[in-house]
């Protein structure tokens, strides 16, 4: 991986497209699971892909091209959320417009269960989200739903490890005290 | 397997929690007993547990991309067309400016020309008023009470009135001789 990465920053373009084709499904669920949207997530994927693009020649260490990628990820998020609030000031008749309706009057039975469980989780995703702060929800996302290691977490938020651990330790204590979501995953797990 | 003695107290929740978290930041101790403890293993891994499950179903629940990225198709967002958007906006906007501004200080001149006509005007009416107030001060009602609204009478009428001395008209000869003859 490194030597594609190497590869892409000397120029070449088909070593950057796998690089792609690697990443592409964890940038996109990345923003995805921050602004439930397929379409501008789709957007967001490829535009953080275009600036990574343009910008690869000036990576020093390639080794940390995993976590150099997903910090341009969580800013452009923040950019598009930080957008969305101020547009959300002026026009608030269009909100909830971009939520997927849950069509499940003419699917089959386990296609609509499936859809309603899909809904539930989120919702109960949605409401832990709003009980943590800023920081706590952007490292709990990061650990337990990127899956990225403490690591790669203080190098995307430019925070120490220490700062990452006291945030997550607080969002964990939040976690625990969430019964609905905890439920939901225990009998999904059974 | 539980070889931790029943005396030992177990992992609170907030040690359970750093030990998902990190297990190296608990102490040795807490290390040494979470190693031993079944309780607190199992209590640890429902958690971590819950958490994978988490992950898994976020990644299961989130629709898949239908786009490919292509970084090749952006040319329209290349820093060199932004550039150039940037600099064809900035000359639009120039010209709209300067034909402005022309306008602007056209349509003020004008302005100043036409008030300075006008002033002019009213100046000259002024000025003719105040000829007539010089020649007759006084109203033309006050004129026809003192009789002296014929001023302007001819010099034939005042001869009339006065006849000349040896041909010479009356008022002449005032003038020329510059004593009153009557």
């Amino acid at each position: 991986m490194t030597d594609l990465v190497i590869q892409a920053r000397d120029g070449n373009r088909p070593a950057f497209e796998q690089l792609i084709e690697c990443y592409q499904g964890d940038i996109y669920r990345l923003i995805y699971y921050r602004i439930r949207t397929r379409m501008d997530a789709e957007d967001l994927t490829q535009d953080v892909f275009v600036r990574a693009f343009r910008s690869i020649a000036r990576i020093r260490e390639p080794l940390k091209f995993r976590s150099w990628l997903f910090r341009i990820a969580v800013n452009r998020v923040n950019d598009y959320l930080r957008k969305k609030r101020v547009r959300s000031i002026f026009k608030s008749s269009d909100e909830g417009a971009d939520v997927q309706p849950v069509a499940t009057d003419f699917q089959d039975p386990p296609e609509a269960l499936e859809q309603v469980l899909k809904e539930d989780f989120w919702r109960l995703v949605e409401r832990i989200s709003k009980k943590l702060s800023k920081m706590e929800r952007e490292v709990f996302m990061l650990r337990f739903l990127d899956n990225l290691n403490i690591n790669e977490i203080a190098q995307i938020l430019k925070k120490s490890e220490s700062t990452v651990k006291t945030h997550l330790y607080r969002a964990l204590a939040k976690f625990k005290k969430e019964r609905g979501l905890r439920q939901f995953l225990q009998e999904d797990l059974t | 397997m539980n070889i931790h003695s029943p005396d030992e107290p177990h992992l609170g929740e907030d040690h359970i929690l750093q030990a998902v978290i990190d297990d190296s930041d608990l102490s040795t101790l807490q290390q040494q007993h979470l190693a031993e403890c079944s309780r607190c293993q199992s209590h640890r891994e429902r958690l971590e547990n819950e958490l994978t499950h988490l992950g898994q179903l976020a990644e299961r629940y989130a629709p898949g991309p239908l786009r490919r990225i292509n970084v090749a198709d952006d040319k329209a967002r290349s820093p060199l067309s932004i550039r150039r958007f940037a600099v064809s906006a900035a000359a639009v906007a120039a010209v709209i400016i300067v034909v402005w501004a022309t306008f602007l200080v056209r349509s003020q001149q004008q302005g100043g020309i036409g008030n300075l006509a006008q002033d002019m005007v009213e100046a000259e009416r002024l000025m003719t008023e105040v000829n007539v107030l010089v020649e007759n001060a006084l109203p033309q009602v006050y004129l026809d009470i003192v009789g002296e609204t014929n001023l302007n009478t001819d010099e034939d009428f005042i001869d009339f009135l006065i006849p000349t001395y040896e041909g010479v008209p009356r008022i002449s000869a005032l003038a020329k001789k510059g004593s009153i003859l009557c």
